[in-house]
């Protein structure tokens, strides 16, 4: 009798929560993010004491960052300037006091920003011109920072320098991809949730990127929080296989995780949803030609 | 006219040169067959016969040498010499008995075991069934002159080449020559007596053919010119016939003004041949004659003479093939009959579609009296041998077909044809009937009976329902042939059901087919799904009703076999019947449906390829199912068609599981299996297609669940591994769908998750204990591993990042708990790893990467600390079933220890570790050495109150540390005031330590 009480109580809650999941609006995708993000996990927490012992220090990484960094052609465009401006503004909270320094690329085509060691952050010209606020701009920015604040950057290169560059070191390092991935896609996000936090700090709307995330996914005519449902359960395995060994090695996670984290981000920290963008420079953008990309 | 004659005569003659030949050579290779064979026969005997001799003789006391046996003088016809014995034997052995039917043997064991003990005893009845006389003809009687010198051959043991250079010397190229002759002399007579009037020519032609009789008949008094003398005589008869014929019709020799007078005497001319043929009994000059006579006929174009004519030959031919046993002849006559009529009734104007044709009726009239004839010719013989037997058959089968050929040609009405095949099939029937003592005949005459009533068929109904009679009229024959206990019968119904079958697929099924596969709409056909369902009737009774109950009635192995097989026909036109009734969504619970039918019958009756069919028309089912039914969102009512189609599906495979389990089969357990997993897989795939992304796994855990339970029930290794592969399936598909859900507690990744842990811990404490398990005990520790791990991956995914190892330690408690509660210490040890993974969480995470922004409840020190507690409050659960260490050494036996059997370790040591390391990171100055003396201060006294001398040296051992880098760092780094407090602290701690030593020493002591 006692365990037909359990059985039927099993039953009842596992009834239950398949009612509530069945009703949720929206259903998540079938990818291996849950499963590469736990790798992901095992191999930072795995490296975090070695890596933190073997890390370089502030000067070194600085030094190695204006190595990199002398590659880059400087524009002086009103553009460039007030990418600085607004870099420098959001900078100011972080936790590593670095020389932050902020460039534009010049490249239309470059709907992307990346982060070099010692405070080096790039912005193309082709992501500018998607926005249509200051305060995803500082979003931009933001995220590029944490991932220089919290040593992704300079950890990234010392792996690999630690490979040596050669053939056999990338050999010894290929098995290594799948951890690799689930690795990065930790650190976007958890670049995503500190630079929100710090635009936020700096006086910008938490949200605003979520205007800059969904202006790149209709870009790529890809749709931002709707999911496409496989037709069988094979050819849902087969997206899974697809998405494990093509999109999910894109440098960025889906927009639609990005969108949640960043919501999630504000819900628990309780930050101004409501704030409202401020609009970009007005000189700076007719000079890029700000929002005319969408 | 002239011309016609000579063609005929010419193409008759290219005719006998061309084919003759090689009946002869087969004729031949026979006939030395048979004498082979008869001197073989011989032999056995004489020495069978030498065999009783001796026998007899020792019975009697003598001892006389037994000759040796003929066959040992094998170029030799007949033994040299025959012992008096065997004459005497053979002469007082009974008249010879022909078996019943050719294939029946009597054994000769039971007439010698019946005369048990007689001397004189008969040879065995085998023995006097054996053939009498050694002649090409044996068992033909040879009456008159022709008799002496039929058996010439018999003496020879073989024929050479040099007798078929003989026959065809003096046999064939005479009468080719006499042919040649009566040609020549016809053209001569034509063309070179220009000189001469008609009269003469005539006169000159009856000469010269009364001079080729004349020639022959002398010759033929000599035995050596017999042969040669036939074919003059043949040719002699022609050119009389000839000039008879030329008296009319051709113009050079015309004498005669009247046809009718002409043809009258060519009749008298043809009688006289017909005679004078019969007294040599040859049968090649009676046939020359009588070719010679229907071409008269032939050639007239006067019905009122032609066709009483054409009847009175074909009465003529038959009688004498009757009387003298000549079928080839009759096969002849036969052909040159309804050759004649055919000929006759193409020169008849052409008559519109539907309406008679000129002297329809007579013409008519006459085919059937020439049937008739034929027929009765065919019934009223008797004693007829074997090899005769084949060719009079020959002519019987040749004579019924020439009716329907000449008869249907100009039958335009579908009724009178009708009428006709059925009275002929009848008649041919009753004939049969009548001579049933002769099995040949019988069968010959019985199956165009029945084919001819087929035939008739398809005139009267209508392409549609004509299988159906056809099936009907098998069925009749195979039910006659049970009743009669006759094969023929049964034969003949079996191969009709199959071959109306056949025509059933490609007059009703094929066109249906294309009518989907094409444009046409897919609707259920009534009429070819009620034909299809009267041929599985049909396959399915006489495959498994008539042939166990009736199996005399399929005398044969090879038709036992047939109808045994004949049960796939039945299965496919039982699927067919399905497949034409049921709409395409529809399709496969039917042919599921069917399945299980075919499985019932095949437990009931035991047959193996009834079971094989049911397991065939189950796996189409599925087959069509996956193909069609999951891709069909069609609503009926609230439902979707696929989920009621599905569903039926599924509840068919799971009964087959029952019933497709039989003793006899061995593999039927393992297909019995193997359909419960279709059922199984196939609901699983219905919940993927019905439920939402989020919903499949909990829909899956509880079919798992519910598999498991009735696996248990029942005892039943099959339903608790399917149980086993959806809660399998769930967990896997947790890390690709639900986790990438919504976060928090209450977020859908935490909802459609947790509960399948549950069902994965229900799962396990269902499985821990039984003893059906026993040979795979990891397998309870894999379930509950994969409950702690969804737990753990769902934590993960619900909490933040500063959370993550909260919640692990949370967990890890609760594993504890359940397992002081349950007694289990598979959960212990879970708690002991978790405890492992919740360091390095809390180092990774909170303590190197916490965030630059995160609040206290958030930031290291609470989260840590709070972790630490919760391991800690865990320790007395593990404290409490800690075992002794089982003496094993070394660095795995180390770690199993800690982890299975003293668990309490890890969660004392983790949450020291974690506080240690937490306040050397985020401690400042000389507060990290005062953080630690607390922190040892505490570890002591907790391990003084668990009474566990690791946890005091290991609290001993922090204390070090703390004098250590007092020495080392603090001395040298620290301000004043930060060295003094820190010094202060260390020794109070030091202080307390050395009271609560010297306090508890007895106890210690006890413990040490």
């Amino acid at each position: 009798m006692r365990r037909l009480v359990v059985l039927a109580s099993l039953l009842a809650v596992v009834v239950a929560a398949a009612l509530v999941a069945q009703r949720r609006p929206v259903q998540p995708p079938a990818d291996p993010a849950p499963l590469l993000n736990l790798i992901g996990d095992v191999g930072r927490s795995a490296a975090a004491v070695p890596g933190r012992a073997a890390r370089m220090s502030d000067v070194d990484e600085i030094g190695v960052g204006n190595n990199l960094a002398r590659t880059l052609r400087e524009e002086s465009s009103p553009l460039a300037a007030y990418v600085t401006r607004v870099g420098t503004n959001v900078s100011g909270g972080a936790r590593r006091q670095l020389p932050y320094a902020f460039h534009l690329s010049a490249d239309p085509k470059m709907f992307n920003a990346v982060a070099l060691p010692g405070g080096h952050v790039v912005v193309g010209a082709g992501l500018v011109a998607l926005m249509t606020s200051e305060d995803e701009l500082a979003a931009v920015l933001a995220h590029e920072i944490e991932h220089i604040d919290h040593f992704h950057c300079i950890d990234r290169y010392q792996r690999g320098t630690a490979a040596g560059g050669s053939p056999a070191g990338l050999i010894l390092l290929a098995p290594l991809d799948i951890l690799a991935a689930g690795y990065a896609k930790n650190e976007e996000l958890e670049a995503d949730a500190e630079g929100t936090r710090l635009a936020a700090a700096a006086g910008y709307a938490p949200l605003a990127v979520i205007e800059l995330f969904e202006a790149a996914e209709r870009l790529s005519a890809r749709r931002p929080t709707s999911v496409r449902r496989a037709g069988s359960p094979i050819e849902e395995a087969l997206d899974v296989q697809a998405a494990a060994l093509d999109g999910y090695f894109r440098s960025h996670p889906p927009a639609a995780e990005r969108i949640a984290r960043i919501r999630d981000v504000v819900r628990e920290d309780r930050l101004d949803a409501n704030a409202r963008p401020r609009p970009l420079d007005a000189v700076a953008a007719s000079a890029a030609g700000i929002g005319e990309a969408r | 006219m002239l011309f016609t004659f000579a063609l005929l005569l010419l193409c008759g003659a290219v005719a006998l040169v061309i084919f003759l030949p090689f009946w002869m050579v087969a004729r031949m290779q026979r006939e030395s067959w048979n004498e082979q064979e008869f001197v073989r026969l011989n032999d056995r005997i004489e020495t069978l016969a030498a065999n009783v001799h001796a026998l007899r003789r020792r019975l009697d006391g003598q001892d006389v040498p037994v000759p040796p046996p003929a066959a040992a003088v094998p170029d030799s016809p007949l033994p040299a010499s025959v012992p008096e014995p065997l004459s005497a034997v053979r002469r007082d052995s009974p008249p010879a008995v022909l078996p019943a039917t050719p294939g029946e043997i009597v054994p000769p064991a039971a007439t010698v075991t019946n005369r048990p003990g007689r001397t004189d005893a008969p040879p065995p009845a085998a023995v006097s069934t054996l053939p009498q006389a050694p002649a090409h003809d044996a068992g033909f009687p040879h009456p008159g002159r022709m008799a002496p010198h039929a058996p010439a051959t018999a003496a020879a043991p073989h024929h050479s080449s040099s007798e078929l250079e003989a026959r065809l010397g003096t046999n064939w190229l005479n009468k080719l020559g006499a042919l040649l002759l009566v040609v020549g002399i016809a053209f001569f007579m034509t063309y070179q007596l220009r000189t001469l009037g008609p009269l003469g020519k005539d006169i000159v032609g009856f000469l010269a053919g009364a001079a080729l009789l004349a020639g022959g008949v002398v010759a033929e008094r000599r035995t050596d010119y017999r042969m040669f003398s036939r074919g003059v005589m043949a040719a002699g008869w022609a050119l009389v016939f000839f000039t008879t014929f030329a008296m009319y019709h051709v113009p050079a020799a015309r004498v005669l003004d009247s046809q009718a007078v002409d043809l009258a005497l060519m009749l008298v001319v043809a009688g006289g041949m017909i005679a004078h043929a019969l007294r040599y009994r040859s049968e090649s000059v009676t046939g020359l004659a009588f070719l010679l006579a229907f071409a008269t006929v032939a050639i007239s174009h006067d019905a009122a003479f032609t066709l009483p004519a054409a009847a009175i030959l074909a009465a003529a031919s038959a009688a004498i093939a009757v009387r003298m046993r000549w079928f080839g002849l009759e096969i002849g006559a036969i052909a040159a009959t309804y050759a004649n009529h055919l000929l006759w009734s193409a020169q008849l104007p052409a008559s519109p579609l539907g309406q008679a044709l000129p002297h329809f009726d007579t013409s008519l009239a006459l085919v059937l009296l020439y049937w008739a004839i034929f027929r009765i010719a065919y019934l009223v013989r008797r004693n007829i041998p074997p090899d005769g037997e084949r060719t009079t058959s020959l002519g019987a089968v040749l004579n019924s077909g020439a009716v329907i050929l000449v008869s249907t040609r100009y039958l335009a009405n579908p009724d009178l044809v009708f009428t006709l095949l059925v009275a002929l099939g009848v008649a041919e029937a009753v004939g049969a009937w009548l001579v049933r003592g002769r099995r040949p005949a019988f069968a010959t005459l019985m199956t165009m009976g029945v084919v001819l009533v087929a035939a008739a068929f398809p005139v009267r109904f209508g392409p549609r329902t004509v299988a159906l009679v056809w099936f009907l009229e098998a069925e009749a024959l195979v039910v006659i042939g049970v009743r009669l206990r006759d094969g023929l019968f049964t034969r003949l119904g079996v191969s009709g059901s199959a071959l109306a079958g056949v025509y059933l697929y490609a007059a009703d099924v094929v066109p249906l087919i294309q009518t989907r596969t094409g444009a046409g709409p897919y609707a259920a056909d009534p009429m070819v799904a009620s034909m299809l369902a009267a041929a599985a009737t049909v396959y399915y009774f006489n495959s498994l009703r008539l042939l166990r109950a009736r199996p005399e009635a399929f005398p044969q192995p090879f038709e036992r076999a047939v109808a045994d097989k004949l049960s796939y026909g039945g299965l496919l036109a039982l699927a067919g019947t399905a497949w034409a009734l049921l709409p395409l969504p529809w399709l496969a619970p039917g042919l599921m449906a069917i399945g299980l039918c075919l499985a019932l019958a095949a437990r009931r009756m035991l047959s193996k390829d009834v079971w094989v069919q049911s397991q065939l028309t189950a796996f189409t089912g599925v087959m069509l199912l996956i193909a069609v039914n999951f891709q069909d969102a069609v609503m009926v009512g609230p439902l979707h068609r696929r989920l009621v189609v599905v569903l039926l599906g599924a509840a068919a495979q799971h009964s087959l599981y029952r019933v497709s389990r039989l003793d006899a089969i061995e593999e039927s357990d393992g297909f019995g299996a193997l359909h419960a997993w279709i059922g199984s897989a196939l609901l699983a795939a219905l919940l993927w297609y019905e439920l939402e992304p989020l919903a499949v796994v909990l829909a899956w855990s509880a079919l798992a669940v519910l598999a498991l339970e009735a696996g248990v029930h029942w005892n039943r290794r099959d339903l608790r591994l399917q149980a086993f592969a959806a809660l399998a399936f769930a967990f896997g598909r947790v890390f690709f769908v639900n986790l990438n859900g919504s976060g928090g507690l209450l977020g859908s990744a935490a909802v459609s998750t947790a509960p399948l842990a549950l069902v994965l811990f229900y799962a396990y404490e269902r499985i821990a204990d039984r003893e059906t398990l026993r040979e795979r005990p990891w397998l309870p520790e894999v379930v509950a591993a994969g409950g702690t791990i969804t737990l753990a991956a769902m934590l993960r995914v619900a909490l933040s990042p500063a959370q993550v190892a909260i919640g692990w330690a949370a967990l890890v408690l609760l594993m504890a708990a359940v397992a002081a509660r349950t007694g289990r210490r598979l959960f212990l040890r879970q708690a002991a790893l978790g405890a492992v993974a919740v360091v390095v969480q809390a180092v990774a995470v909170n303590i190197y990467e916490p965030s630059y922004f995160a609040r206290w409840s958030t930031g290291p020190w609470f989260t840590v600390v709070l972790s630490a507690l919760l391991l800690l409050a865990a320790l007395p659960f593990a404290r409490r079933m800690k075992l002794a260490p089982d003496g094993r050494r070394g660095f795995a036996a180390t770690v199993a220890l800690l982890v299975s059997r003293r668990p309490d370790q890890a969660l004392f040591f983790a949450p020291l570790l974690l506080l240690v390391w937490v306040s050397a990171v985020y401690a400042h100055g000389g507060l990290v050495t005062m953080a630690w003396g607390a922190e040892a201060v505490a570890a002591f006294m907790l391990a003084l109150w668990m009474r566990e001398r690791s946890f005091r040296l290991g609290a001993l051992a922090l204390l070090l540390a703390c004098v250590l880098r007092i020495t080392m760092i603090d001395v040298w780094r620290l301000d004043q005031q930060g060295r003094y407090l820190a010094f202060i602290t260390l020794g109070s701690a030091l202080l307390l330590v050395s009271f609560l030593y010297s306090k508890y020493r007895g106890l210690l002591e006890d413990y040490l």
